[in-house]
Formats: C-alpha cells, structure tokens, sequence
C-alpha cells in the first residue's frame, strides 16, 4: 500500500539523488513491539523541563534517589534564524533553539523522549543519541513525518557528555545536522563527578556551548543568499558543504550570541563546567586567560581527567567537558581556537566575572612606556 | 618603539595640494561640500587615549578646549564623492554597496586623507580630518563620554575591564550593517547630519599615552602613537590606521565599528 509515509520517504530518497549513499539507511521505523517484553514498573519517574542553552535544566550532580525513569519532550521547529548581520539560514532545530537543549540524567537512569514533529514542518526527522545503544541509536526507531510523534526510551548506561542529532538518512543527515539540528546530552554518574585521584569535584555552574559549522552559500554579489524554505536553499548549501569549507562556525546558533549582554558570568573563585559539543567537524576549545582544570577531552567520565590543559580538542560528532575554578576577575574569551574560526567565522562567546585581582598570579610590573633604544633592549637578540 | 607620525606626511599632503591649486589651477574643479558652520566655543575634551595615574590605567580628565569657529561638512563623504576621486586615480578603489548617495565606507586613513588632498585641489580650499575634539564639538549631544566612572578608577584592574566592556555594549546596543543613505540618521542639534550612526568616522587624532598628575586633576605627560587613531561613532574607537573594515579586525572582548567612512572640516587657515 502506498501510505503517506512511503511517499514522503520515497521523497526524500529522490531529492538524495545522485548522491544516494548506501548508509545503514532505515528503509522503515523499526518496530521493536514484538521484542521480549521489559518490566519497568517498579521505576519511579520524573519530567524535567529543558531549558534554552546555553543554560541546562536544574539537576542533581549526586543522585539521591536510584535509577529512574527520566521523562523529557522536545518538539521539532523549521524556522529561519539569524546567523549574523547579513546572513540567515534555514534552520531545522530541536525546541527551536540551535544547539537543541542539553538533558542531565545519571547513569542507569532510563531517557524517555516524546519527540513531536508539528504539521506545520516540511520534512521527516529523528534522533540519534549517541548515548544510547542500537537502532542508529535510536535513529531507526523515530523516524517521523510532520504531523506525528513518536516515543523513544533508552538506558544510560555509559557516563558522559553525548550528542545528540538527527539522522534522517543518506545526505539528509549531513544537512540536517549542519542546518543546526543536532544537542548535547550529559549522564552523570549516580555519585558525581570525580577528578584525576578520584575524589569527587563538583560544580557551582554549568554552561553549554554548542558549536556548529554553517555552509550558506554567496550569491554572485557577494551577499548571503536567503532562502524562503529549507529546500529552496538545499542544492546551493550542498555545494558549499561538499567543499567542506565552512561559511559560519558559531557558539549558541549565531555569530556573536554569547557575547555582550549575553555573555556568561561567573564570580571569581567559582567553579563553571563547559560542556561543549560538535556534531560534525572538530573543534579545538580554550578558554583566553584561563584553562581546563579537569578535561573530559573525549567526554566520557569513565576516563580520568586530563589536567591544566590550555587547550583539548572535540572531534567531530562529539562532545567534551571541561572543569574550570576561575581565578582572577576580568573579561575571558572562549573560543575555538582555530584563530580564523574564532574571530572571522564567529566561534567566540565570552566570560565575564566579578572579583578581586590577583596580583600574585599576574601583575604589570611595568606599563607599556617609550623606551630608550639607545641603550634598551640591546641584549634582547642572541 | 618610537611612534609612527602621519603629521608630516598629511602637512606635506596639504603643502602640496595648496602649491598644486596655484600653479595648476586647470585641475578639473569640484563642487564643494555642502558646511555647517560652528561657532567658536569652550567645551570640556577629555582627551583620547590611555592615561595612567602611577601605573593604573584611569579616565583621562576633562580639559578645557577653545574650540575656533569650525566649518565641517553636513554629510559624510558620499560613495558619488568618492567614486570621482578614484576616477582621477587620486584615491584608492574600495568597497562599497553600490548606491552613489549612501557614505563611503570601507575606508582607511590613507584614503581618506588621500580623498582630502584630491578636494583641496579641486576646490581650492584646504580640506582635513577633523580632530577628535572638533568631531565632538561638533558632534553636540550625539557625542559620547568615553569615562567609565569612579569604580572602573579604583584599585582593581579588572572592574575597569569589565566596566568597558558592559558599557561598550550598552552604548553600541544592536549592530546595524543596513547601508543608509546620507542623512538616515538625521540631523543632530546643530544641523549635522548621521552623527553616531553605524558609520564611524576616521579623525586625525592619534592614540594617546599619557600619565596623570598625582591628583589625577590634569595631564602631566603625553606622547602620540599615529598608527592607531580615534574613531568616532556612537562611542569613540581607536583602529590602526590601515583598515578598513573594524569588523573582521575583531577582538577577543570588546565591539568594533560597524563601518568605516568619514567627513572632513574646512581648514580655516585657508
């Protein structure tokens, strides 16, 4: 029977062509009802709302009750957004933000996600966690066109912090991951973090900066092209992405967005961890004037720490974490430190804190003044 | 490092444009730019720059400025003005959106004291940047204090660094890389037009270093560094001297120019 689904999914198929890659492309959702059934009831549960980031939903770092049944909802919202001045995107976002917002569960706690695609949308979509074990990561399992919903539980098994993106198939998923659809979710474990010895660490903050590489395409004037709908602009952002050179790498969905009145603050003596992730291309974050006291550089906190890092890279689909107890006041750049996709492509948010300077860690022993080359600084050379 | 100097260059500028306009008065004429005349005034002028009192960085003071009578172009220089300079090859080709009555933007120090030569010429008149001090004069209320206030003033370094960078916000609220035509922006209280708009304009102040007297009442030393120079808009910057675009010149804190034009004053000494 050609049903609805069948057709918009042969759609998206042609629309792939020529460049049908044969992926582990879920032909159709998977269903798992018929699978040995699990027993969950003596579960307690608990609905958390999420939160826009680069804030994350109130959490515990240390469980205090055993594992639960964690519910969240998010719906997926096709929508134009800003990306600097004079550029905008069609973006596909999970809850209308890009990033998506990041989850906070612990280990062995279950993550039941309600995902709504609304009628209003033009496209199917799903959800790969990378958190979670099979199905594409769930990915073959929720699959859904505008108009439907679709529920999705998974256990938690590994800690750390995980992307999450969607995965429509073939050469949907790189566009609809770089057209902003893709977050971040953390699963702690039940006691907290730990640091290099072992002993637990905790945060008075948590920030996510989510990155994401952009690929708008220039028209012959030179200006951003803007588009009326995502398909409209599909083939001109294929070319800019197949040559792998992005146009915008961005912190929070847009050039900018965490800086100025929006930039993150902290106070002097506080300790922030930067989630951070990328679910595309690598990233190399550091923090100017700062460091990573703890790195979960590859993001999993099974790994002990790294330590004093001035840099940690994030490889491409991925997400790290970064502990950090700032210790001078001031205005803190964080930043990818490719320096180009810093300054010039947007990927910088900063960080401001309150305190009290410390002279002992750094100090001006002399302010920049004239010198006398005559008889200065003649021994500067070797 | 000793600092850099365009005085000389701009004065032999300006020499050789008057010698020109005498000998070779068959350069082709231009019209010359509609002025707003200000007149002669005391006004306070806190000067541009860096200032230290001991070896913490503090607002410069106010000073009091006898301002003569200054003649200033209504309009900032326009992409039409512009465009006949590059014509005659005595300015440098640059960017711009295209329409001949938006400003000219994308442009250097050089370009513009280049275009500045290339309108004595034409005119016969001798045409300058303004100062800094003449562009807030003549800025009026659109002009903006660059202090911080008495915290960013204390002992701790660091509120004065963030203090700039809240107040840079505040001050600069939404960038506007919209291109308006001249007078978008309106005409300020003494008739000048797009005053503070989102093109900043070069003036041929240079970056100041400077000391305080211990009291902090006035300025006891001060030396020029001309490759960086002010840059007035809705708040004042200072940009090296070569670029043309403060946008993609960006820094780690802190909120550059949305565009970068300019006008010019009419020296009165001819």
């Amino acid at each position: 029977m050609f049903t609805r689904r069948a057709a918009l999914m042969g759609a998206a198929l042609v629309a792939a062509s020529p460049y049908v890659i044969k992926t582990a492309l879920a032909e159709e959702v998977m269903d798992t009802s018929a699978a040995a059934p699990v027993d969950l009831s003596t579960l307690t549960r608990r609905k958390v709302t999420l939160e826009r980031p680069p804030l994350v939903h109130p959490h515990e770092q240390v469980a205090t009750t055993g594992p639960q049944i964690v519910e969240f909802e998010m719906k997926i919202i096709e929508k134009e957004i800003q990306v600097d001045e004079d550029a905008w995107m069609q973006a596909m976002t999970f809850n209308g933000s890009v990033p998506g917002p990041m989850m906070v569960v612990h280990e062995g706690d279950y993550v039941e996600l309600t995902l709504f695609n609304p009628p209003e949308n033009m496209m199917q979509h799903n959800i790969d966690f990378h958190a979670a074990t099979g199905g594409l990561g769930g990915g073959s399992l929720t699959l859904v066109n505008p108009g439907e919903k679709t529920v999705l539980r998974f256990k938690a098994t590994r800690p750390g912090v995980f992307v999450y993106h969607c995965a429509p198939g073939g050469p949907m998923i790189p566009w609809h991951v770089v057209s902003g659809m893709s977050g971040c979710i953390m699963v702690l474990p039940r006691d907290g973090l730990k640091d290099h010895l072992g002993a637990p660490v905790a945060y008075d903050r948590v920030y996510y900066i989510g990155e994401n590489d952009f690929y708008i395409p220039r028209g012959e004037d030179g200006a951003y092209k803007r588009f009326a709908d995502a398909g409209e602009g599909y083939s001109d952002m294929l070319e800019v992405m197949n040559r792998l050179i992005p146009s915008h790498v961005v912190f929070n969905g847009k050039v900018g967005a965490l800086t100025g009145d929006k930039a993150l603050v902290a106070e002097q003596g506080e300790t922030v961890l930067f989630v951070h992730s990328q679910a595309n291309r690598d990233t190399r974050p550091h923090l100017i004037g700062g460091h990573g006291d703890l790195v979960w550089e590859t993001g999993k906190f099974n790994n002990p720490p790294e330590r004093d890092l001035e840099t940690w890279f994030i490889r491409g689909g991925s997400a790290g974490a970064a502990l950090y107890t700032f210790l001078q006041p001031g205005v803190y750049a964080y930043v990818n430190h490719n320096l180009i996709e810093a300054v010039n492509l947007g990927a910088t948010a900063h960080v401001v804190v309150g305190g009290d300077w410390n002279n002992d860690l750094m100090e001006q022993v002399v302010a920049p003044v004239e010198y006398d080359v005559a008889y200065e600084g003649r021994s500067a050379l070797p | 490092m000793k600092p850099r100097s365009l005085f000389v260059p701009v004065a032999m500028l300006s020499v050789t444009a008057a010698i020109a306009a005498m000998f070779w008065p068959s350069a082709d004429p231009v019209a010359a730019p509609e002025t707003v005349l200000i007149a002669a005034a005391l006004h306070d002028y806190r000067p541009a720059g860096e200032f230290r009192q001991g070896t913490r960085v503090v607002d410069a003071p106010f000073e009091p400025h006898q301002a003569p009578d200054l003649e200033i172009m209504k309009y900032q220089v326009s992409q039409a003005d512009y465009a006949l300079c590059v014509a005659t090859g005595a300015c440098p080709p640059t960017l711009g959106s295209g329409q001949a009555n938006h400003p000219q933007t994308n442009i250097n120090l050089a370009d513009a004291v280049a275009y500045a030569g290339w309108l004595s010429t034409g005119t016969g008149l001798l045409w300058r940047l303004p100062t800094d001090a003449e562009w807030l004069l003549a800025a009026a209320e659109r002009g903006s204090d660059d202090s911080l206030g008495a915290e960013a003033n204390g002992d701790d370094p660091s509120r004065r660094w963030i203090a700039t960078y809240q107040r840079e916000v505040a001050l600069r609220g939404e960038a506007d890389l919209e291109p308006h035509p001249l007078g978008y922006f309106g005409l300020n209280d003494l008739g000048v037009a797009d005053m503070a708009g989102n093109v900043w304009e070069w003036t041929a102040t240079c970056f100041q270093n400077g000391t305080l007297t211990p009291g902090g009442d006035a300025i006891a030393t001060r030396s020029s560094y001309c490759g960086v120079r002010a840059v007035q808009g809705k708040h004042r910057a200072f940009v090296i001297d070569f670029i043309r675009d403060a946008r993609s010149g960006g820094c780690a804190a802190g909120v550059p120019p949305d565009y970068l034009g300019f006008r010019l004053v009419r020296d009165q000494a001819r």
